[in-house]
Order: structure tokens, then C-alpha cells, then sequence
């Protein structure tokens, strides 16, 4: 069974760049935990902190409540699956996946046993004796997984092995990964901008930008109700609605924005006078046809001229803009007869005020508090 | 022909021509046509007791030749003085006084006894002459039958005379073997030393201070060897800084004797060919993934396994061709062991210079260097084989 990670108060500067500012969290034995932001945000370093290669500035590293501080990459139960794999070229499968028990002393029979269970689990059974540069991109993904499995890891750390991967095989290895990790019991700390990978395989995920993990929560939490327009905008595709706050009560607040005034749910206590934006999906946007009664219209509407449709298969995305403001986004499912939809028309969108947030505006809201 | 045709597509005549020119120049020019006339020439010899018989005899009819010439002066000169009595008693100082004019060297004293010697006397001593004269033809005629026996025997034959010498003669062949065993050494030395400094170059050391090193590594190169060597010598000679400062620190009582077997050759050499072995080596490390490094690390192992199944695995090409690159260098060295070996630690480059130079036998020299060839030509292969590299591998 995997062990807890905690990372207490938790600062990396390189020189005068901060590339972790204050990371403070306790990653659950046996989670599967995803760190999820743009290149250059500080996921890297902190999976780095926690394999050992680097020492925090400031704070501590604990893993199963020891402090890491002083242990090499060499001496910590964790092991890394690099972004390149890095497996070594010059040896056979089996030797790869067999590295980290020869590096313990474990006799070549007893190496090779282990390397075949190894290999069964991750579907290569008769590759053993193969190099690794014989094998395809997916083989070899299930090769590096499959090496530093073998050294019982109670934290397997993984710093974007899928993204030299094709769509397809993506999908199917993060299916399998996860799949591992539920049969395994390993925690596992899994590092990727792509959002993608850290909905669908995460137990929890954390959002970072620039150094500072901005919302910690389960992958559904984090897709609909983001603490932060950076989460907002990063975690799969938001239609923003930049204004000011007009009023704010009972939980909702109401923007006035070069689409009108719009009204929102608000959680993060914006009041009147706020700078703020308004983020709705664009699957919770609805097209209108006029229809609707005073009772059935949702709380916003925009009037706007479609500018062009985007056939994605099951769904279209229809962009839209309205008189004055930004183009938009909607997602309408594929079922139904989208050719009236040609450019320059005018149509009406709308989405309820339960489906949109109000989020602050990153710099007005620091410089507010 | 279908590959010169994809040449000049490629790169055009001139260019082709100038690329086909230059490699048959190279091969033909540099690499075989040397080879094969060293070849040809150690395979050739001549018996060098005939050869010395040859010059003997031709020596000696030389001076047969010189007698007869001599002789037939002094035969032209005393039938001149006797037609002179037999005409009427010409002054007899006349002719005397011609003979010095003609020869200021030739004996007066002889021509003085012939002016006082009576006709009869001139005859019997003409007739003495004459006899001497045809001794020496008989002589030369005997001589030239003796030179062409032993310029047949003096003729250079092909065999294999001059590689049974290097057998044969135990202080040549003990230097062969010593000069290849030395070599080896200051090989193992070389990358022993090196292959540490070529993973700091390559993969620990910050840039700029790997740029520094690798100033500090190429800077004594811009000296002349033969200078670098002569400053070990002041390094390592009994009278020199080494020395002195431990005498003055009373670590040793007497000088140490450094260039007494080849240890202060393999100290040169180990630093004269520290760069051949280096850049292969880092070349090699510099291509290794730095994440190869941190896996192996990650996965628990400690600094000597990395090297032993990650780093050292990789750099084996670059590993082979510095040490054969060093190997090399170091048995073809002439300048290091003439400088700063001792009495004792004598270079087989130096045996093969001789045979040249001192014993103008070129036969036995081209055996010799022939020998040194193939023997490197056999190290070459024995790394390869040892390090499972291909040529190709060497190539890149």
C-alpha cells in the first residue's frame, strides 16, 4: 500500500526565481494525485523535490510522516517515470524492468521471475529479450512503468509520460495506468498540462500556475466550481465575461459587462464595486429559437451573429459574437439539423445564472485584499 | 556508376571531381602505395658480408689500377732518358728537369739514379716494370672473376631475413615488447585519468566552468611537445624541481632516479596524449541523456553502478577510439623517450630510427616499422573486439 506525501509549507527558488511559492498539501496514501498547469508553472519541480533530485528551499518534504531532507533520489520510496522514459537503450527489456533489483543485489533468476510477472502485468510477456528500442512508443511507456513498478515504490511519480503519444494511445495507457495503480495501491503523483489526462485518471488534481497551487479538489470540483479565473480558464474551455460587480447577494452576484448585465453564482464573496468576470462552459450555453416563455428563459441572454460552425463529430462548436463583445463559444450536441446556422445570422444564446461563476480578477483581487 | 551519377547530381562535377580526387590521392598516396613500398623494402636484403667483399675487392683493383698507371710513367719516362743516351749523350739534366716539371712529386732521386745509370741498367729496370705491370692485369683480371661471384651473392633478394633478425636479436625484441607493454600502461593510465574528467566535462560541470577546464585542458597544447617534454625533464631530473624540493624537505636523502625505467616516459606520454583520450570519451558522455543518469539513480543505484552499466556502456565507442588513439601515439612516440627515458629505457621508434639512420640498413628499419604496424593494427581490432564496437560506432 502506497504512503501519504506532504509537502509542509514547501518554497523552491532557483536564484531570484521562484518556481514553487508556499506548497502546502498532503497527497493521500493510495491516491492517484494530479498536478495539472501550463509549462513552467512548478509541477516539475515539485515532483522533483519529492523524488529527491532537488532539496526544497524552504519547508519539508515528509513521505509515510518521514522527513525527506538529506535522502537522495537513491534512498527515497519513490520512483520517477521521466518524461522521455529514459530507458536505457543498450539493454534488453528485462534487464530494464530488472534494473532497480540488480542495483539491490537480487540474483539474475530471481530478477528475471520478477521481470516476467512484470511483464505480464503490463502485457509484454514474450518481449523480455527484445531491446527497447525495438519496441513501439505505447510498449515502451508500459516498459518504463513496468521498471520503476519493480522496485515497490510506496509513491510512483510520473512527469508527463503520455505526452509523446498518439491520441489513441493516450486515451488507452491513461485507461491502463489507472488501472495499475487501483491493482497496485500505489500513490501516485502524476504531472501533465493536459487537462484532459488529470480529469480522467485523478482522484484529486491540483491546479497550479506560476509557482502556487491554486485549488486542490476532486476533478469534478475543479471543472465546476473553479476558485480562480486561472482554474476557470485552464481546466477545459470557459467563455469569460470580463465587468465590474454591480450587486451581490444571496449567493449571486451581477456583472455589468459589454454583454449587458449578467448575473452569476458567487462563491468567492465578490462585492459591489468588484473587479470581476463572469465564466460560463460553453455546454451550459443554450441557443434560443424564441420560443421560450417569460418562465422558461434563462437569466442571461445575448443577442449575437453566428461567425462560423466548427464540426467537432458528436457535438459542433458554434461561434458566436455579439454587438460589442468577444466571440463566444457554444457546444450544441450533433442531433439535430445544424444548416440554418450560416454566418452573419443572428441568434440568441443564453445560460442559467447556476451554470456561470464569478470569479475575481486575478490582479484586482490581490490588490484588493 | 550509379552512385558517381547521384554524386554529380548532388554536388556537381567540379565538386565530385574534386571529392574523387582527393580520396584516391588520399588512399593511393598516403595509405598503400607507403605501405606497400615498406613493405616491399622489408622484405628485402642483401648479405651484407658480400656486400663488404664487393667494396674490398673493387678497392683493390682500384689500386692495382693506380700501380699500373705509375708504372707506365716511370716505363715512358726511362725510355725517354735511354733513346737520349742511345742519340748521343743529350744533357741528361734536361729530361730530369721535365720529369720534376711534370711531376714536382714524383721521386727526383729515382730519375737522378737513372741519369747515372748506364743503358743497360734502364732496360733491366724497364723490364722490371713491365713484368710488375702485367702481374697487376693478371691480378685485376683474377679480381674481376672474384667481384662478379660475390656481387651475385651481394644481389638484395626477398625473404624474410630482416623479420628473423627482429626474432633473433634478444635487445631489439625485448625493447618490441617492452614498448608495447609500456604503451598499454600509459593507454590504461590515460584513461584512468581522463574518463573522469570527461564525465565532469560532459555532464557535472556548469557550463562556464566547463568552458574554463576545457581551456585549461587545450592551452598546454599550444606549446611544442618537444617543449612540454623538456620541461618534465626539469620536472623529473635528478637535479630538478621535484627533486630539489624533497631533498630541501628531507623526504629523500638522494635524488630519486625517475628516468631510470620508464616510469618518467609514461608520466610524458600520459600527459602528452591526455586530450586524444579525453575528447573521444566526452564526445560520447555529452551525448548520454542526463535523465539516463538521474533513472539509474531514481532507481536506487549508487555512483559506481551508474558508471559501470549506464555511462560506461554508452561511452564504449568513444572509450575504444581514445585508447586506440592513445596507443597509438604512444608506441609511434619518438620525442618523449628520447628526452626523457633513460639509458635503460630505450623506445622501439628509436631501434627503428637507427636501423635507418645509423645502420643505413633501410630493409631492416621498413621490417621493424612494419612490425609496429601490424602490432597496432592488431591492438586496433583487439578493442574492438573488447569494447563490441564496429567501425561504424569509431566513425560517428
Amino acid at each position: 500500500m502506497g504512503m501519504d506525501v506532504e509537502l509542509d509549507r514547501v518554497t523552491m527558488r532557483f536564484g531570484d526565481f521562484t518556481a514553487v511559492r508556499n506548497a502546502d498539501l498532503t497527497i493521500r496514501s493510495g491516491e492517484f494525485f494530479s498536478f495539472l498547469g501550463p509549462s513552467g508553472c512548478g509541477k516539475t519541480t515539485i515532483l522533483r523535490m519529492v523524488s529527491g533530485f532537488i532539496e526544497p528551499s524552504e519547508g519539508f518534504v515528509r513521505i509515510g510522516g518521514r522527513d525527506m531532507a538529506g535522502l537522495g533520489p537513491n534512498k527515497r520510496p519513490t520512483a520517477l517515470i521521466f518524461q522521455n522514459l529514459a530507458l536505457f537503450p543498450l539493454m534488453k527489456v528485462w534487464e530494464n524492468i530488472a534494473f532497480g533489483l540488480e542495483v539491490r543485489g537480487i540474483g539474475k533468476a530471481a530478477r528475471r521471475k520478477r521481470a516476467e510477472e512484470l511483464l505480464d502485468l503490463i502485457a509484454l510477456t514474450d518481449q523480455a529479450d527484445k531491446l527497447v528500442t525495438e519496441l513501439s512508443g505505447g510498449q515502451r511507456q508500459r516498459v518504463a512503468t513496468a521498471r520503476a513498478l519493480a522496485v515497490e515504490p510506496e509513491v510512483l511519480l510520473l512527469d508527463e509520460p503520455l505526452s509523446a503519444l498518439d491520441l489513441k494511445l493516450r486515451q488507452h495507457m491513461r485507461a491502463e495506468l489507472r488501472a495499475i495503480q487501483k491493482k497496485t495501491g500505489v500513490t501516485f503523483i502524476y504531472i501533465t498540462h493536459d487537462q484532459g489526462e488529470a480529469l480522467t485518471m485523478s482522484d484529486r488534481i491540483g491546479v497550479m500556475s506560476q509557482g502556487v497551487i491554486e485549488q486542490v479538489g476532486a476533478p469534478e470540483e475543479v471543472y465546476s466550481r473553479p476558485h480562480t479565473a486561472f482554474v476557470a480558464t485552464f481546466v477545459g474551455e470557459n467563455n469569460p465575461f470580463p465587468g465590474r460587480v454591480d450587486e451581490a447577494r444571496e449567493g449571486y452576484a451581477v456583472l455589468e459587462t459589454s454583454h449587458g448585465r449578467l448575473r452569476a453564482v458567487n462563491r468567492e464573496g465578490l462585492r459591489a464595486g468588484d473587479e470581476a468576470s463572469i465564466f460560463v462552459r460553453p455546454e451550459r450555453c443554450q441557443l434560443l429559437d424564441g420560443a421560450e416563455t417569460a418562465g422558461s428563459a434563462p437569466d442571461n441572454t445575448l443577442l449575437t451573429a453566428v461567425e462560423r460552425v466548427d464540426l467537432e463529430g458528436a457535438y459542433v462548436n458554434l461561434f458566436v459574437r455579439g454587438d460589442q463583445g468577444r466571440s463566444l463559444i457554444v457546444h450544441l450536441t450533433n442531433d439535430r439539423d445544424l444548416t440554418g446556422l450560416a454566418p452573419g445570422r443572428q441568434v440568441t444564446i443564453g445560460f442559467a445564472a447556476d451554470a456561470a461563476v464569478a470569479l475575481p480578477t486575478p490582479g484586482a483581487a490581490a490588490a484588493a485584499a | 556508376m550509379g552512385a558517381v551519377q547521384d554524386f554529380v547530381r548532388r554536388y556537381g562535377g567540379v565538386m565530385t571531381a574534386y571529392i574523387f580526387a582527393g580520396c584516391g590521392i588520399w588512399m593511393i598516396g598516403m595509405i598503400v602505395l607507403p605501405q606497400l613500398l615498406m613493405l616491399e623494402k622489408s622484405l628485402t636484403y642483401s648479405d651484407p658480408a658480400a656486400s663488404a667483399q664487393v667494396a674490398q675487392i673493387q678497392a683493390r683493383t682500384d689500386g692495382l689500377f693506380v700501380q699500373i698507371t705509375r708504372a707506365e710513367r716511370d716505363i715512358a719516362r726511362l725510355q725517354d732518358r735511354l733513346s737520349a743516351i742511345e742519340a748521343g749523350e743529350a744533357d741528361p739534366a734536361a729530361g730530369s728537369g721535365a720529369a720534376t716539371l711534370l711531376n714536382p712529386f714524383a721521386s727526383p732521386s729515382q730519375a737522378e739514379d737513372a741519369a747515372a745509370a748506364t743503358p743497360e741498367e734502364l732496360r733491366a729496370e724497364i723490364e722490371t716494370l713491365q713484368a710488375r705491370i702485367a702481374e697487376a692485369r693478371a691480378q685485376i683480371a683474377a679480381n674481376d672473376a672474384e667481384l662478379a661471384d660475390s656481387q651475385a651473392a651481394a644481389q638484395p633478394q626477398y625473404g624474410l631475413y630482416n623479420y628473423e633478425e627482429l626474432v633473433e636479436n634478444d635487445l631489439n625484441r625485448a625493447i618490441f615488447f617492452k614498448t608495447i607493454w609500456a604503451s598499454v600502461l600509459v593507454t590504461f593510465v590515460c584513461l584512468v585519468v581522463c574518463y573522469p574528467i570527461a564525465f565532469y566535462l560532459a555532464k557535472a560541470a556548469p557550463g562556464e566552468q566547463a568552458a574554463l577546464l576545457m581551456l585549461g585542458l587545450i592551452v598546454p597544447y599550444w606549446i611544442n611537445e618537444i617543449l612540454r617534454t623538456f620541461a618534465w625533464l626539469m620536472l623529473l631530473s635528478d637535479g630538478g624541481v621535484i627533486n630539489d624540493l624533497l631533498l630541501w624537505l628531507g623526504v629523500v636523502a638522494e635524488p630519486i632516479r625517475w628516468r631510470d625505467g620508464s616510469g618518467a616516459v609514461i608520466v610524458g606520454m600520459t600527459y602528452a596524449y591526455i586530450l586524444f583520450m579525453v575528447f573521444p570519451i566526452y564526445n560520447t558522455i555529452d551525448t548520454l541523456d542526463k535523465n539516463q543518469i538521474e533513472a539509474a539513480r531514481d532507481l536506487g543505484a549508487p555512483w559506481w553502478r551508474i558508471h559501470w552499466r549506464v555511462v560506461i556502456p554508452h561511452a564504449k565507442p568513444g572509450i575504444a577510439v581514445g585508447c586506440i588513439m592513445t596507443f597509438m601515439l604512444a608506441a609511434g612516440s619518438y620525442a618523449v623517450p628520447l628526452i626523457l627515458g633513460g639509458t635503460t629505457s630505450k623506445w622501439f621508434t628509436e631501434v627503428i630510427y637507427d636501423a635507418f639512420n645509423e645502420g643505413n640498413d633501410w630493409g631492416l628499419g621498413s621490417a621493424y616499422a612494419f612490425t609496429l604496424l601490424v602490432t597496432c593494427i592488431l591492438f586496433i581490432l583487439a578493442m574492438m573486439r573488447l569494447f563490441k564496437v564496429n567501425l561504424q560506432d569509431i566513425a560517428k
